[in-house]
């Protein structure tokens, strides 16, 4: 199930938003569990047991190794858990890319026979799940938290469906206390201001990011033909930019969007989240957009893999190499394929030239040319992400600088919500913005007035995008012909 | 006090959440259908094994999408939202031109010469119709093609600019000049609908439906029957028209307006003032022929006026050769194909009628069937190879 489904937001939200109300708090942790497993298992209905199975055998070789005392056993325990849960990583989300590779090699090298593999399918969620899961384990091992006591508590952490698809993640020390203490300090307003994060999310997904990504599909696939060679006769350097320029919009406001949901979400339940983004394209260096951009993986990254390889305490030469690893990684977490390969190499390349020299030359230029040389950066480098085959990104980048084809005029519909996104992108620069911000994005009290206003919002966004939803589905002919 | 009014709105909005849900449940509030041509998706029961494969949840996301209480009111909302900011349609194929002409992109295709042209296959069709017409003209009967109208070739003028003539070679000018070619009796309602473009009355087609308007299909009509009179070389009862100049009114009657109605917004698009004639069949002639036509969507605007008595004893109508619309009577069951030859046999006129982006289909293989049938005589095996 996914929140921006009819089934989610005309059903399951508001029967368990109710529910929930009516259920004393003892009883409230179960309810949500009961919730998440349904809401796993509406997508994944085989998956859920794979989740629910190594979730045993890790909770309580967790709790073997917190009782340990011995460095040794504990840290062979460790290695078992990271082992189970990498390995159920790789398995389901890399083989497939693994497998191909090496029957790649071994026809060139001549031979004839493939490895036989049934390609699997990808269960969602699984690069979310696996990484929190590795964070109860290490976090509990690094002594930073205690683990938990109930079995039904862990499941909840690891399943708690606002973050489970799509994130954030959620380092286990950073949710372990309020699985029970949130009901002490959980408000009524805490209730609102998530259910305003919520829609806002809903509006970022469904109204921008949705009428950007379907520009950005109809160029990126016509670009394409079923030979995967770029059509150079049809697409122009103009189209190419537009295109390109709507799916950075479109990825920043599907994803932000998402974990704006996520947070509403946890925040109605009484959860905390952290935030996930913080106006990414406002950044004047790939350092700080990676600081900004999708924070709770780069903290998992920081902290589960580039302190441990060393961090900053290195020589510069291991320092960049460390950058790049992690990097590389982030890419290929993202997906199985060389165009993420490459994309997350490509930012590691950024970072490695910035602690160079890249940094110091951008600091003695306005802000806003570093604004724009990092916009441009990045958007190449969703360009890599966007397209399947590296080839093809290349060719598509030639194709933004090349003179041929034809400008197609975008629809009304497209430049508006460009136009719009480029606002909602960068107006924490204008004076005032980030107080703005703080405001919808619920860090501050409100007033009574204020909240109806926003409650009214709410409602309107919601029911339009649920509207939206479901004409995005109905397309009638005038009358059926045969 | 905050606390009590925080607590008093997130109740109250979470009741409001319920809305679709209890609407779907209770339909508490009468709502309007929706226009348009679709598929409904049906429930799926569960059980271990739907569930297990998803196919439950899959089905019930469709089922859902399709059902939950004020769909239609929010469907509206957004298609008027879409509409009135950016002039963006959500109805399959439907493309807005010039001053608000809305077309249907099939249409367009046939128009501009995007439809393939399929010479050999118009040329067998051509030589199967010459025969056909012989062999029903020596029986005092009509089998003749009639070419309907097309909007897009009406108003090329109010094409959007991306649409241009890709090739002048189409559907349409390939089978009127294999039709000329022959003896072959024919109406081609298309190009006399451009001729009299400028000097008609009333709009022949409307800004806002796909189909001729209705005053244009009873002009059709008043021809159509005067052509089948001169063909049989017989005297059929004829049309009066209470006046010919008809007031023009501002208001629109479905399916003038059907192009608008399958946009399911809540406003109006301005169109030219219409004109809706009263026809009355005069009835100094006994005759009256059995009539069947193979037909598209056009006949729709004639089948459903009140004057066939007058000039028809029986009419059928089959809708693309795939379902049947008798008169008197209501829809029916699709005959075999041999019930249906017999029909045929006692029929007084048979006519094939086609829109300009249906040509390459026209008659939707009663042709074939009838040719094997009456000209070649392969009653029973073109019966097994139909059934």
């Amino acid at each position: 199930m996914v929140f921006s489904s009819i089934v989610f937001l005309c059903y399951f939200l508001p029967a368990l938003l109710v529910v929930y109300r009516l259920t004393p708090d003892r009883f409230k942790n179960g309810l949500l569990l009961a919730a998440s497993v349904f809401f796993y298992a509406w997508g994944a209905p085989r998956f859920i047991f794979v989740i629910l199975g190594t979730t045993i055998v890790d909770f309580f070789l967790v709790v073997r190794m917190d009782r340990m005392t011995d460095s040794v056993r504990r840290k062979l325990l460790l290695t078992l858990s990271v082992l189970l849960n990498v390995g159920l990583l790789v398995y389901f989300k890399y083989m497939n890319f693994f497998i191909e590779n090496v029957n790649a090699v071994l026809h060139v090298a001549g031979f004839d026979s493939a490895i036989p593999w049934a390609k699997l399918a990808l269960p969602i969620g699984i690069s979310f799940y696996t990484f929190e899961t590795l964070t109860y384990v290490v976090d509990v091992y690094r002594r930073i938290h205690k683990p938990l006591r109930n079995f039904w508590d862990y499941q909840l952490y690891i399943i708690l469906f606002p973050k489970l698809i799509a994130g954030p993640i959620i380092r286990y020390h950073e949710l372990a206390d309020q699985i029970h203490g949130r009901f002490q300090t959980e408000k009524a307003e805490d209730r609102l201001l998530g259910l305003y994060r919520f829609c806002l999310g809903l509006a970022k997904k469904v109204i921008l990011a949705n009428t950007l990504g379907e520009y950005a599909d109809s160029v990126y696939g016509d670009a394409f033909d079923g030979s995967g060679a770029l059509d150079a006769s049809t697409l122009a350097a103009s189209t190419a930019w537009l295109a390109a320029l709507t799916y950075t919009f479109q990825i920043y406001f599907d994803f932000s969007g998402y974990s704006d949901m996520a947070i509403g979400l946890g925040r109605m339940f009484g959860f905390r989240f952290p935030e996930n983004f913080t106006n990414p394209y406002t950044s004047g260096s790939i350092t700080e957009f990676w600081r900004r951009w999708h924070m709770t993986l780069g903290n998992w990254m920081r902290n589960y893999l580039y302190i441990p390889l060393g961090g900053n305490q290195v020589s510069p030469s291991r320092l960049y190499f460390n950058l790049v690893v992690v990097f590389l990684l982030s890419g290929l977490w993202h997906g199985a394929t060389w165009s993420f390969i490459f994309w997350g190499a490509y930012h590691g390349l950024f970072l490695v030239l910035e602690r160079l020299f890249l940094l110091k030359w951008l600091g003695k230029l306005p802000k806003l040319i570093q604004v724009a040389f990092t916009f441009v950066v990045v958007l190449f480098g969703w360009v890599f992400f966007r397209v399947e085959h590296l080839s093809d990104a290349f060719a598509y980048i030639g194709a933004m600088f090349h003179t041929e084809g034809h400008w197609q005029v975008p629809a009304a519909e497209v430049v508006l919500m460009t136009v719009i996104a480029s606002v909602f992108a960068g107006f924490v620069l204008l004076p005032g913005g980030k107080r703005v911000q703080d405001v919808v994005y619920g860090e501050r009290s409100l007033s009574r007035a204020t909240h109806v206003g926003f409650l009214f919002a709410a409602f309107i966004i919601y029911f339009y995008v649920v509207g939206a939803i479901s004409a995005s589905t109905f397309n009638p002919f005038i009358y059926f012909r045969f | 006090m905050q606390q009590g009014f925080h607590k008093r709105a997130g109740w109250i909005f979470s009741i409001l959440l319920l809305i679709p849900m209890l609407q779907h449940m209770l339909k508490w509030i009468p709502t309007q259908e929706l226009h348009g041509a679709f598929t409904k998706t049906e429930y799926l029961p569960l059980s271990l094994k739907t569930w297990w494969d998803g196919d439950f949840q899959l089905r019930t996301d469709a089922y859902a999408a399709e059902n939950f209480g004020c769909r239609n009111e929010l469907i509206r909302v957004n298609n008027q939202v879409n509409y009135s900011l950016y002039h963006k349609i959500n109805a399959a194929e439907v493309v807005e031109g010039k001053n608000g002409m809305l077309y249907e992109y099939k249409y367009i295709e046939a128009y501009t010469g995007r439809e393939k042209v399929n010479e050999e296959d118009l040329d067998n069709r051509v030589r199967k119709l010459a025969a056909l017409q012989e062999h029903f003209k020596r029986q005092g009967k009509l089998f003749a093609p009639i070419i309907y109208p097309g909007k897009a070739s009406y108003y090329p003028e109010c094409l959007p600019d991306s649409c241009t003539v890709v090739s002048t070679r189409t559907n349409y000018v390939a089978l009127v000049e294999k039709l000329n070619a022959t003896s072959v009796n024919y109406m081609d309602c298309n190009a006399w609908f451009k001729a009299m473009k400028d000097t008609a009355y009333a709009p022949l087609f409307t800004e806002i439906g796909i189909h001729w308007s209705q005053y244009g299909a009873c002009l059709a009509m008043d021809s159509l029957v005067r052509f089948a009179a001169g063909a049989m070389d017989t005297t059929l009862n004829e049309f009066h028209w209470e006046t010919r100049r008809p007031p023009l009114v501002d208001v629109v009657f479905f399916p003038d307006n059907d192009m608008e109605s399958s946009l399911n917004i809540y406003s109006s698009l301005p169109h030219a003032p219409l004109a809706y004639p009263v026809l009355k069949a005069t009835s100094q002639h006994a005759y009256r022929p059995q009539v069947a036509v193979f037909t598209d969507s056009f006949f729709f605007n004639i089948i459903n006026l009140d004057w066939k008595p007058s000039i028809f004893s029986e009419l059928s109508m089959y809708y693309y050769n795939r379902e049947l619309y008798p008169w008197p009577g209501k829809k029916g069951t699709m005959p075999s194909h041999a019930d249906k030859m017999k029909a045929l046999e006692q029929c007084d006129i048979i006519l094939v009628m086609a829109t300009e982006y249906n040509l390459d289909e026209i008659g939707w293989g009663i042709i074939d069937e009838a040719y094997d049938y009456f000209i070649e005589g392969n009653a029973v095996n073109s019966a097994t190879a139909q059934q």
